[in-house]
């Protein structure tokens, strides 16, 4: 039972980070219909920012975070306008094949630049950790939770609050008649896709104070996409849940399977999950209908 | 005038067709064929020539079985995605089952090279066709990642499954032998690889200029509609990624059959993007554009490999480290670069060309 509590209770907590990251991906599949796939590189991005204005530079966290994630947010926005923007227009699969293209060409980049060797990577945020004896929460995934969950906040207060956030539902809903109204739909899409940079910038921040950062650490970004796809594609909600489902799952796997003799099975067990969400509800478990037969 | 212009119609483009046999032709103009022949007379010429010590050496003939290699399983990537206009993620997946298919049968059970090549593609068909059974009620996005999921499971299932597929170990294969010649060399199986992938192509040329090819560029092309004129949608999606599939499994089992091994590393993820990336950059719906796209993107590399190693002889031998990340940043690049400004892929820009030297220098005659 303790076994139990203690995989849930830290699954759930990785699994709010694995949300931000489905919420980043949600966020652009609204506005521009395109899945991005690089969203590990973006996240690797962001955080090799931070790691040069918080341990290069030595800058205070509270004054690093926000430049690093405003510095993400322009890095998303110039790879928006380069790659993106040009395709305005053209299929939705096409820009998902570029956002394929991009992950090769980022994670290069990175490479030629950083090396591939690991960074040490360690915030020093205050120990908050909860140990009862029994169970055992570090200090680490408690924070990524809690700086995760507020990001999430923070996103869905700009959507729901706000006039700007506003203008991004309605060019979601209708591109055409958002322009019609006056919505200048090419800086909304400017606007979302920085702003999903940032956020993925400080999953990659979060899940980097786990262990090390490595160019390497882009694999992290293909655990987000069956997150996506439990959750349905266009449900911000079906984000979160989706994410504390796979977390949950991941963990559970992690503690209760993997002693039997499936070394690694934690990586594809959410994309198992994801097949068997897939045939019974295709749309994900909060995603739109669509009422039509293939 | 008029006999210039009979002149070049005759010789280069009779666009004019009178009958529907005429319009399905493989080779609808006299350039084609010319073009065609041409070419089998350099492939000829080159096997003859290093036959007698002139011209390509083993190495080369190496590239131009990954070419082989590669077309075969990028001509059934294209019936899927260019033509039935299902995207998957997921090629490598159907070329790793055909390959540790083919191993497996010649090394536990002793199945000559000639069976295991196609056992190989039809496992890998019916396992295509298992996974593309979901396409009946998901499409898109969806489906693009039912591919993927697809993917890692079986990427999981090669490496862990250690009793049968001996984990990243591989199974190492004996030399190919198909009908008592061995293919040691690699001209010999360059010759094989040849006849056979010429076989390949021209079947599914034949399918897609068949029934079976418009009902796929009906369902590409609107589903709803093709499912009214009477196409059955799910059959002939099941059908396309049967097909698709049991291509990569032929290239799979070849390719182990190249390389006399088969590990776990060669059908990965990236593996899938890359044979993606030879439909894309060739062109989508095109099996010109798929060799087009083969040829460069698996000579880009080749390329790469020799100026790097050049560099690192001529100036410093620490640079053949960056090697790894300046491959992935052309591949990376030509993508963007492709799907930015030539959607239509090399077959596009190719399309330009002949047009312009079929009615040059006379360009106001059709």
């Amino acid at each position: 039972m303790i076994d139990l509590i203690q995989a849930v209770g830290s699954g759930m907590l990785v699994g709010l980070v694995y949300s931000l990251l489905g919420l980043c991906i949600v966020l652009i599949y609204k506005a521009s219909e395109a899945f991005n796939f690089a969203i590990g590189e973006f996240m690797v991005v962001g955080s090799f920012l931070f790691y040069i204005l918080f341990f290069d530079l030595h800058l205070p966290f509270i004054i690093a975070l926000p430049l690093g994630l405003a510095a993400a947010a322009g890095a998303g926005a110039i790879i928006q306008r380069l790659a993106i923007k040009p395709l305005i227009g053209r299929s939705p699969i096409s820009m998902t094949i570029v956002t394929l293209g991009l992950a090769f060409f980022i994670r290069a980049c990175l490479q030629l630049i950083f090396g591939s060797h690991s960074y040490s990577f360690f915030l020093e945020l205050p120990d908050i950790s909860i140990d009862t004896g029994e169970l055992l929460f570090l200090s680490d995934p408690i924070w990524a939770g809690i700086l995760a969950l507020s990001a999430f906040g923070v996103v869905m207060f700009f959507l729901f609050r706000t006039r700007w956030g506003l203008a991004v539902r309605a060019t979601s809903e209708n591109q055409a008649k958002a322009m019609a109204f006056g919505i200048n739909a090419r800086m909304i899409l400017l606007i979302v896709w920085a702003a999903s940079s940032a956020c993925i910038a400080i999953a990659g921040i979060m899940i980097s104070n786990f262990g090390a950062l490595s160019t390497m650490s882009s694999i992290v970004g293909l655990r987000a996409i069956p997150v996506v796809l439990i959750g349905g594609m266009d449900s911000i909600g079906g984000a979160l849940i989706g994410g504390i489902i796979v977390g949950v799952c991941e963990s559970m796997v992690g503690t209760y399977l993997e002693p039997l003799g499936l070394i690694g099975f934690k990586e594809v067990a959410p994309y198992i999950l994801l097949l068997i969400v897939l045939l019974i509800r295709p749309y994900g478990l909060f995603g739109t209908v669509r009422i039509e037969r293939v | 005038m008029r006999s210039v212009s009979e002149f070049y119609n005759d010789l280069f483009s009779s666009t004019a067709v009178f009958s529907y046999r005429q319009d399905e032709r493989i080779f609808r103009t006299r350039f084609k064929r010319i073009w065609f022949a041409v070419f089998l007379t350099l492939v000829c010429l080159t096997v003859l020539g290093s036959g007698a010590g002139v011209g390509a050496n083993e190495y080369h003939y190496f590239i131009m079985n990954l070419i082989l290699i590669n077309l075969i399983s990028a001509t059934g990537l294209n019936l899927l995605v260019g033509f039935t206009g299902l995207l998957s993620l997921g090629h490598a997946a159907f070329m790793g089952v055909g390959a540790y298919t083919s191993a497996l049968l010649i090394t536990g059970f002793g199945v000559p090279f000639a069976f295991s090549v196609p056992a190989a593609g039809l496992l890998a068909a019916l396992l295509g066709i298992i996974v593309g059974t979901p396409s009946l009620r998901i499409k898109g996005f969806y489906l693009m990642v039912a591919t993927l999921a697809f993917q890692f499971v079986i990427d999981y299932v090669i490496i862990h499954w250690e009793g049968v597929t001996r984990g990243i170990r591989g199974i190492e294969l004996p030399t190919p032998v198909f009908l008592g010649i061995s293919l040691e060399k690699n001209r010999a199986y360059f010759i094989f690889l040849f006849l056979l992938a010429l076989f390949l192509v021209w079947g599914a040329k034949n399918i897609t200029r068949s029934k079976t090819g418009r009902a796929f560029v009906a369902i590409r092309d609107n589903d709803v509609s093709a499912e009214i004129i009477g196409i059955s949608i799910f059959r002939y999606k099941l059908l396309s990624f049967g097909l698709a599939s049991f291509y990569a499994g032929v290239a799979g089992a070849l390719f182990a059959g190249l390389l006399r091994t088969a590990i776990p590393g060669d059908y990965t993820f990236l593996h899938s993007i890359i044979i993606l990336a030879m439909v894309l950059v060739g062109g989508m719906g095109r099996l010109v554009g798929t060799v087009f796209g083969v040829i460069f993107i698996t000579l880009v590399p080749v390329l790469l490999d020799q100026a790097v190693s050049h560099l690192a002889q001529v100036y410093d031998p620490n640079i053949t480290i960056i090697l790894g990340p300046v491959k992935e940043l052309v591949f990376g690049g030509l993508i963007i670069v492709f799907i930015i400004f030539e959607p239509e892929g090399l077959v596009g820009i190719w399309i330009k060309i002949r047009d312009y030297f079929r009615i040059w220098p006379l360009p106001y005659i059709s």
